[in-house]
């Protein structure tokens, strides 16, 4: 056991409050250390002296200052709404007839086709598309060219 | 005290000025609108005239999922050649010369053929709907480009201009939700190049003038046809009439009410529903449609193509429209990058086909009224 590990329980030591293999520890390390000795013998002295101090009273005003000086403690929601019923039911109806607007302006989910379009409607909104301006035509072209079904032109 | 208000109404009015710049930036017409207005206008007519070669890497939401490919692509002079190297279209050709477009297969037989006819352009839709925004520099294929990027009612687009030509490098569309409808990257690119030399399809199977799609006024549609011509009372928020468009096909005439919000087009296609029903290429035929539908019901398990069919997926029974029109039942389906949607009025087929605009679409098609010809 090294100086600084004793030192941090000098204090212990002093009042008794190791167990018994620590404290063996520590008064084999005291027995052989004068460095360790004398802090011993600093905190006796120390020790010795608090009973002598008068004890102090403090100021009246001193807590006054301090609890003006804290912040107002803040009750969790629930406590509030437990205290103002009314307005935290007609919060909550409130929120509930958003939300039941929000859902029921929505409208229906959008609506996913699994049908295609057949070939020849394909091909007038692929010739559609090809006419607008900055009209793909590599995009365009694969999806001509695979086109299948199309009645030939003749 | 008063030292102590005058300084909160300071901090108030802070926070109020700071917010409406806020507001000005998010949903305002933003940092360089008119540059990037420009920019995108004549990356468009740089579409129809740079001469460009190079490789290309694409990808496209088709009605059964996303596909991607590589291409080789030539283009200028109103010329386009696209030839697939990967892809669902591998080997394939695409030919693009002016209003037509066809594709060839590895062999060279022609699979398909269609007429792109005149397009309305309206600029001051492109304009009004769309805001346009630089958003700095970026470089495609080893080239400075221009970053802009649009949001308007058909969703967003992102285009990467070429800085010397006006050529777009990259182009992306993506739905009003966020999902990719088609992105196209150039990966080399070489400006140098002469034109695509002019392709003529196999002369046998050349587009027959009664199959091509005419723009005509709406009282020559009319006439074209033994219904009475629809026309939505209600369009999603930006769209306008572009022109009604006529296509004679073997077994009745269709005819196609385009409307546009300057980049994406929405269409509305009326036909005899008795025509519809007799052609053969058509599985979305109402009879058969509705056949399916009552053989595929809760316990039947999924369609063969598909997800389980989900709930109001369409309306099983028939109603009454407005003005008493009788109404079938409506069906929802996958279009090419968009939804489409379509019911039987009055022995009326109508399809609206469009951007995937939610219920948008569906109002379309519920407000259809009889047109007033003149």
């Amino acid at each position: 056991m090294d100086c600084s590990v004793v030192r941090d329980k000098l204090a212990e030591y002093q009042l008794g409050g190791l167990e018994q293999d620590e404290r063996a520890a520590v008064a084999a390390h005291l027995s052989g250390c004068a460095a360790c000795r004398a802090e011993l013998e600093a905190l006796s002295r120390l020790d010795a002296l608090l009973p002598a101090m008068e004890p102090l009273t403090a100021p009246a005003e001193l807590w006054a200052g301090i609890e003006a000086r804290l912040q107002p403690r803040r009750n969790p929601w629930w406590q509030w709404a437990a205290q103002w019923p009314r307005p935290a039911l007609a919060a909550a109806a409130m929120f509930m007839i958003a939300v039941g607007l929000w859902v029921g302006l929505r409208g229906p989910a959008p609506i996913v086709p699994t049908e295609t379009l057949a070939p020849a409607y394909q091909e007038q909104q692929i010739v559609a598309e090809w006419s607008s301006p900055l009209a793909d035509d590599a995009a365009l072209g694969v999806m001509f060219a695979s086109l299948q079904g199309v009645e030939t032109e003749q | 005290m008063i030292l102590r208000r005058w300084w909160q109404i300071l901090v108030v009015l802070s926070a109020l000025v700071a917010l409406g710049m806020t507001l000005v930036w998010v949903l305002g017409p933003g940092r360089g609108s008119a540059e990037a207005l420009a920019l995108a206008q004549r990356a468009a007519q740089a579409l129809e005239t740079v001469t460009i070669k190079g490789t290309v890497r694409t990808l496209a939401l088709s009605p059964r999922g996303p596909v991607e490919a590589r291409a080789e692509v030539h283009r200028g002079e109103g010329r386009v050649h696209i030839r697939y190297l990967s892809g669902p279209a591998e080997g394939m050709e695409v030919h693009r010369d002016g209003a037509s477009v066809w594709s060839c297969g590895p062999e060279g037989a022609e699979r398909h053929r269609a007429q792109i006819g005149d397009a309305g352009w309206s600029h001051e839709l492109m304009r009004r709907n769309w805001q346009f925004r630089l958003r700095g520099e970026a470089s495609v294929a080893g080239r400075p480009a221009a970053l802009l990027t649009a949001r308007g009612p058909g969703g967003r687009l992102a285009v990467a201009a070429d800085r010397e030509t006006g050529f777009p490098l990259l182009l992306k569309r993506s739905a009003p939700d966020g999902r990719t409808l088609s992105e196209t990257v150039w990966e080399t690119a070489d400006f140098s190049v002469a034109p695509p030399p002019q392709v003529e399809p196999p002369a046998d199977t050349q587009v027959a003038e009664r199959s091509r799609r005419r723009r005509v006024p709406v009282e020559e549609a009319q006439q074209a046809v033994d219904f009475t011509l629809l026309a939505p009372a209600r369009l999603p928020s930006g769209f306008a009439l572009d022109g009604w468009f006529v296509r004679e096909r073997r077994r009745g005439v269709v005819v196609e009410a385009r409307y546009t919000d300057g980049l994406r087009p929405l269409l509305v296609i009326e036909q005899s529903a008795r025509a519809a029903a007799a052609e053969p290429d058509g599985p979305e035929r109402p009879d058969r449609v509705a056949r399916e539908g009552q053989r595929r019901g809760p316990g039947d398990g999924p369609p063969a193509d598909g997800p389980a069919r989900q709930p109001g997926h369409m309306h099983d029974r028939p109603m009454m429209g407005g003005r008493g029109m009788h109404h079938g039942p409506m069906m929802h389906m996958r279009g090419a990058g968009g939804r489409a949607v379509r019911r039987e009025i009055d022995g009326v087929l109508v399809t609206v086909i469009g951007p995937d605009l939610g219920e948008a679409l569906t109002d379309v098609l519920e407000s259809m009224e009889p047109v007033q010809v003149q």
